[in-house]
């Protein structure tokens, strides 16, 4: 037996038939709680992992290195803006598209998966764009229908998912593309959290966290019920920021940083575990086929350097974002989207399968079910999480 | 008797006693109400056309500010709901069905012009989606030929998917209206 647990879904980690160490049942079930208080019945998310400084939670480090999705040092000369590292990225597809390779991206009609297609129809000749098909659901043309009539249907193939599901494992040429990843380098890690605080306290997100950190806390607590848990998420990520060499100083970039430091691996694991682990194919196999277009180092390294009153965002709901939509708006022109489209949860999330209650993954990729699997899952148990 | 009673939908036919209910469009960008209205079908079918544009969530109001007239479709956007914070409108797509019931508070007037000039948009859909609901009128002409053509699947103009198809592709009032107006031109309406 020389598998290993990497990886645990925090949300049933409360489970009483685990053998989770005393000194670490208060995190375990504040992670719990903010699980379940982030995604609601979404598909669950798997254990935050820091990717820098200090590693305050109880879980090792290895899935970072496992996964190869560390976080680039901060770069004090990088001085590109969102504009040029988008467009930069579609240098990368056409690379791909010079391999004949089939490009296949994922179109959900919000403001990321939006970003991604108008960035392709900027940069990319006629010969190219017919290499690429969207993929999309009736949700992904309800969240914009304009878009969907005036740029996709003229411009690419179109694949309805619900329909014709994306067997990517079956295209041995095809490439999928997505917006996994986004959320984190402009927002936080839970949208209840900024976005609940811009619709009536937006000038909170531009506050000193250092200095005033009661009207947080109490926000916190207001918005998640719970001040205890208020209490451990304030103390967690502010060991997190000072243990780095980072100018975080407002409420918005503190929790900016909580997503982008610990939900990062989760986000770009995702896309694998909720649906494509079914294509029989590992993570590292799948990764082979999987292109998630805000995962790079000049998209982080703009997320590091966009730090600060101003930077990512001014402070209301709908600026939230700021640099994507004003990217598609200088392409569509479409004043709505620019001036009112937000940051929400989209409508169709195509192609997820229900996982039940899919609970750890093994370092060989292999993914345990609590209720099928309790008895390997007892046996692998990581030593550092018993007491 | 009984043995007409077949099953739950048994219609009796009284009319409705249950008390009245009220709903809102409350849009968290702009902190205010955007409609209000009895109609909950009404409030959703505008949700959708204008969610394209401008996300809004519907709420359930307390009769009583109807019954005291305190807030109504002409001062609405002055008006917000009192706790944001209780309302998920991020994940409102993945639940469509949850309709919070809210208190109400006077609204932040510095987005007034705004919200105004938005409102104007949600009044214009709410004007064609009550054409829609209403058309045919019960006492025209033509009342048999829609309904035959309709349940025969006879040749025949779909005016609602015509229209909705309008307003939910439209950048503004204006070409809405000028298309609307040449679609009703175009069929003698």
């Amino acid at each position: 037996m020389d598998s290993k647990i990497i990886a645990i879904n925090q949300r049933f980690l409360t489970d009483t038939r685990l053998p989770v160490g005393a000194d670490i049942k208060k995190d375990v079930e504040m992670l719990a709680y903010f699980g379940q208080f982030c995604y609601k019945d979404q598909a669950s998310d798997f254990a935050l992992i820091p990717r820098a400084g200090i590693n305050n939670l109880p879980f090792e480090n290895s899935f970072v290195e496992i996964l190869g999705l560390g976080m680039p040092a901060p770069d004090p000369t990088f001085n590109l803006t969102w504009e040029d590292v988008t467009d930069a990225r579609t240098k990368d597809i056409q690379h791909l598209i010079n391999n004949n390779k089939k490009i296949y991206v994922q179109w959900s009609g919000g403001i990321d998966s939006t970003c991604i297609v108008v960035a392709l129809l900027k940069n990319l000749n006629r010969q190219s764009l017919d290499q690429i098909t969207i993929c999309l659901t009736y949700d992904s043309v309800m969240e914009y229908p304009s878009f969907y009539k005036d740029h996709l249907l003229p411009n690419f193939k179109i694949q309805d998912i619900n329909e014709h599901p994306l067997e990517l494992h079956k295209l041995q040429d095809g490439i999928l593309i997505d917006g996994h990843g986004a959320d984190t380098l402009s927002m936080s890690m839970s949208p209840s959290l900024d976005v609940n605080m811009a619709v009536r306290q937006g000038d909170l997100l531009n506050q000193s966290w250092r200095t005033k950190p009661d009207a947080l806390i109490d926000y916190l607590a207001k918005v998640t019920n719970s001040r205890d848990f208020a209490i451990w998420y304030y103390d967690r990520i502010s060991e997190s920021v000072q243990s780095v060499d980072l100018e975080i100083e407002t409420y918005f970039d503190f929790m900016w940083w909580a997503g982008f430091n610990y939900d990062w691996i989760s986000q770009l694991f995702s896309q694998w575990f909720h649906k494509l682990r079914y294509c029989n194919k590992d993570f590292q196999q799948f990764r082979k086929k999987y292109f998630p277009w805000y995962s790079n180092a000049d998209y982080q390294l703009w997320s590091l350097k966009n730090i600060g009153v101003g930077a990512k965002h001014n402070n209301t709901l709908r600026s939230f974002k700021k640099d994507a939509k004003k990217y598609c708006y200088d392409y569509t022109n479409d004043v709505w989207n620019y001036r009112y489209q937000i940051k929400i949860s989209s409508r169709g999330r195509p192609g997820y399968i229900k996982t039940g209650q899919p609970f750890a993954v093994t370092d060989d990729f292999r993914v345990l079910d609590l209720e099928k699997d309790l008895d390997l899952i007892l046996d692998l148990w990581p030593t550092h999480l018993k007491s | 008797v009984n043995s007409l009673i077949v099953s739950k939908s048994f219609d009796f036919g009284y009319p409705n006693f249950e008390p009245p209910r009220w709903y809102g469009l409350w849009c968290p960008v702009l902190d205010c109400f955007m409609l209000v209205h009895y109609d909950l079908n009404l409030l959703l079918e505008i949700q959708l056309l204008s969610s394209p544009k401008i996300l809004t969530v519907p709420v359930e109001l307390d009769i009583e500010l109807a019954k005291q007239r305190t807030i109504d479709n002409q001062c609405c956007v002055g008006w917000t709901v009192q706790a944001p914070e209780s309302i998920n409108f991020t994940f409102v797509y993945q639940k469509p069905s949850q309709i919070w019931a809210v208190n109400i508070q006077p609204g932040d007037r510095k987005n007034l012009d705004e919200a105004s000039q938005v409102q104007s948009w949600f009044v214009f859909l709410l004007e064609w989606a009550n054409w829609v609901k209403n058309y045919p009128p019960i006492n025209v002409d033509n009342r048999v030929k829609n309904f035959i053509c309709h349940v025969m699947d006879l040749p025949r103009v779909d005016y609602k998917q015509k229209i909705y198809k309008i307003l939910l592709l439209a950048n503004d009032q204006t070409q809405a209206e000028q298309e609307l107006k040449q679609l009703l031109q175009d069929h003698g309406l």
